[in-house]
């Protein structure tokens, strides 16, 4: 807990310190959107570091055409109203041609809204609600939609012979399209969802909510959230003997509650590749700018981010315009720390590597992949 | 309808150990302290804090709760003894203040994340109700901290002088009643009161410094629907208020329009609390003006 804080103190204040910097006429500047504080702060510092070793390694190798790439790295508090006016800073103020951004799906929405009326670009890292489609030409995702991983995860627990699901999931975009998506592949294999739970973020315990699963007494559970949530979730289904498996969408980025009690019942989809020789790159990199702290995958997909971006602007300068037009191209071939990244023709990731991963003596062990 | 019976009793328990507090104060101050569920925010904290320094959990509560009583002592010297000429309202808002004031010193020394107090319950079930160990404790613990207060009050010397401070104040400081020396007993009962509370409500969900915001609402409704100044009223409006919370997300409200099945989500248990406000406000007005203790 107080690594954590400290964690996104010293994160904050470097990543502050390097926006802070003078500009040069010579730098090419590009804003990275993160919730330095509120919630979820951790796995938002984390990306934001995963652009900064991006950044390092390019302005080491010469910069963009010999510019040196600045980057201006604003807080949005995890708040809708806060992201706009860091989007608005940055690209109206900073005149930024793109920005980075780690936030959830209701954030994100609003901030390509904004991208879009301003013909400027939007790199997403974090959100994963289909709705993300909607803005081809402006933003682009690094991370694959909720469809296309829900889909897996409906089709993966149907193939473990259960017969009857409840959902659990926070009431929000990326939660109702986990839910959707997994629930829908699930009926189709024969399934059934006995209950759905929909919960509202950032309650003190969800007992009633837990309560109402116990009484449909599902097979197995279909989950998907994050953070404190979580893991006040699981307490409150641990406390009522709720003792079925969890299958969810992105099990990594729960925070377990107890080791023992969730010991080989937790498994799920996940994002893979980061094994390759990029993804194996980009942790040394982490590891040797930040000692002792322990990475998440989130790391990956800022690194990717500024990784095709740069790869664009090589291409065509800075115009926004010129960016958006270039960067499926730019995509092409590109292995990145993700793994390969290609895109539909909304800029959204389809065929992903996706791991399927078990929570075992108190980690994530991948124990196969879906390509 | 066991299990709402259940979830029911052991909510209420929590909101009644804070609730007395205010109407304590209430009696004998004659305004809302908002300060006082801030107390119980601090008293979770400081068991959090105790058990990392090595503490068992019960004695972690015990020197919250007379660290908190001590809190409230103080804040009492440094601020309100000040104000007690000032009209009720004024108080009101000033308590708001020191309330803020406290919750801005929790985020910056324990930071804004949630924070989980390690317990280790197990599961009871009788009928077709679930229950954990822990909330019998809490159930329990209430239980005795009430009839703990029940017996201070009308069994013991002091008891009897914060009853007639809160009957009549002045009458009472003419009989030879120390009333300041009464007031600051009154801040440390109220204190510990409110810091036990909100360790058990810690214990049984976690801590994070927008706590006071979750359970400002039912702690004022119970002491609203009790009579404001009535610290017996304000148990028995916590479990009336947590019933009624519990009952309308447990039904199935869409069978019983003949649809699918529909319940109230239960993050709207906090309107039920305005409602039953509102309700007694409208119904009768007259029980919150100031009775006795």
């Amino acid at each position: 807990m107080k690594r954590n804080t400290m964690l996104a103190a010293i994160g904050a204040a470097a990543l502050a310190m390097a926006g802070m910097s003078p500009v040069m006429a010579e730098d090419i500047t590009i804003g990275v959107i993160a919730n330095l504080t509120g919630q979820d702060v951790n796995t938002s510092v984390q990306m934001a570091r995963g652009v900064e070793i991006a950044a390092d390694e390019i302005n080491k190798a010469g910069g963009i055409g010999g510019k040196t790439i600045k980057l201006i790295v604003e807080d949005s508090e995890y708040k809708t109203q806060e992201a706009l006016t860091a989007a608005t800073k940055l690209y109206d103020v900073d005149k930024v041609p793109a920005v980075i951004m780690f936030g959830g799906s209701s954030l994100m929405i609003a901030v390509a809204e904004l991208a879009k009326q301003e013909g400027k670009v939007l790199i997403n890292t974090s959100s994963s609600s289909a709705k993300l489609g909607d803005y081809p030409g402006t933003l682009f995702s690094i991370l694959p939609l909720d469809d296309i991983l829900g889909k897996e995860l409906g089709k993966y627990i149907a193939k473990k012979g259960i017969k009857t699901v409840a959902t659990v999931v926070p009431n929000n975009t990326f939660g109702l399209g986990v839910a959707d998506a997994a629930g829908a592949a699930f009926k189709e294999a024969g399934g059934k969802v006995v209950k759905s739970v929909a919960y509202t973020e950032g309650q003190p315990d969800y007992r009633a909510d837990m309560q109402s699963v116990v009484a449909a007494a599902p097979e197995a559970i279909i989950s998907a959230g994050y953070g404190d949530d979580s893991r006040t979730i699981f307490k409150n289904a641990r406390e009522l003997g709720l003792n079925v498996p969890w299958f969810a969408a992105y099990p990594s980025i729960f925070t377990v509650e107890n080791d023992a009690w969730m010991n080989g019942k937790l498994s799920g989809v996940d994002n893979g590749g980061y094994s390759n020789d990029t993804g194996k790159a980009v942790l040394a990199a982490y590891k040797a700018k930040w000692p002792g702290e322990e990475p998440l995958a989130h790391i990956y997909y800022g690194y990717d981010a500024l990784k095709v971006l740069a790869a664009a602007m090589a291409k065509v300068g800075e115009d926004p315009k010129a960016i958006a037009a270039e960067l499926p191209n730019a995509v092409k071939g590109y292995v990145g720390a993700t793994g390969a990244i290609a895109w539909d023709d909304r800029g959204q990731r389809i065929d992903p590597p996706l791991d399927l991963i078990e929570y075992k003596d108190g980690k994530f062990e991948t124990v196969g992949t879906i390509q | 309808m066991l299990q709402v019976l259940v979830n029911s009793i052991v909510y209420g328990s929590e909101i009644a150990i804070i609730a007395v507090g205010i109407a304590l104060s209430y009696s004998i101050l004659r305004f809302a302290n908002f300060a006082h569920i801030q107390y119980a925010v601090v008293g979770g904290y400081a068991t959090y804090a105790g058990t990392k320094l090595g503490l068992p959990i019960v004695a972690a509560i015990a020197v919250g709760a007379v660290l908190v009583g001590g809190l409230a002592v103080l804040v009492d010297a440094l601020v309100f003894s000040r104000l007690r000429a000032i009209a009720p309202e004024g108080k009101m808002i000033v308590s708001w203040g020191v309330a803020l004031f406290i919750r801005a010193i929790i985020a910056s020394v324990f930071g804004g994340s949630a924070i989980i107090i390690e317990t280790s319950s197990s599961t009871i079930q009788v009928g077709g109700a679930i229950f954990t160990s822990l909330d019998l404790i809490v159930v329990l613990a209430t239980v005795g901290f009430m009839v703990l207060l029940q017996l201070f009050l009308y069994h013991t010397r002091h008891g009897s002088a914060l009853r007639a401070l809160a009957s009549n104040y002045d009458l009472a400081v003419t009989r030879g009643i120390p009333g300041d020396r009464m007031i600051r007993l009154m801040w440390f009962v109220t204190g510990a009161y409110a810091a036990i509370g909100g360790s058990l409500i810690a214990l049984e969900t976690r801590l994070q410094p927008n706590m006071d915001l979750i359970i400002l609402l039912p702690v004022f409704a119970a002491v609203t629907i009790g009579g404001l100044s009535n610290v017996f009223g304000a148990v028995i409006g916590a479990f009336v208020l947590s019933l009624a919370q519990n009952v309308v997300i447990a039904v199935d409200f869409g069978s019983l329009l003949g649809g699918d099945p529909w319940f109230v989500p239960s993050q709207f248990r906090d309107y039920i609390a305005v409602l039953a406000m509102v309700v007694v406000l409208v119904l009768r007005p007259a029980s919150v003006r100031p009775a006795n203790a």
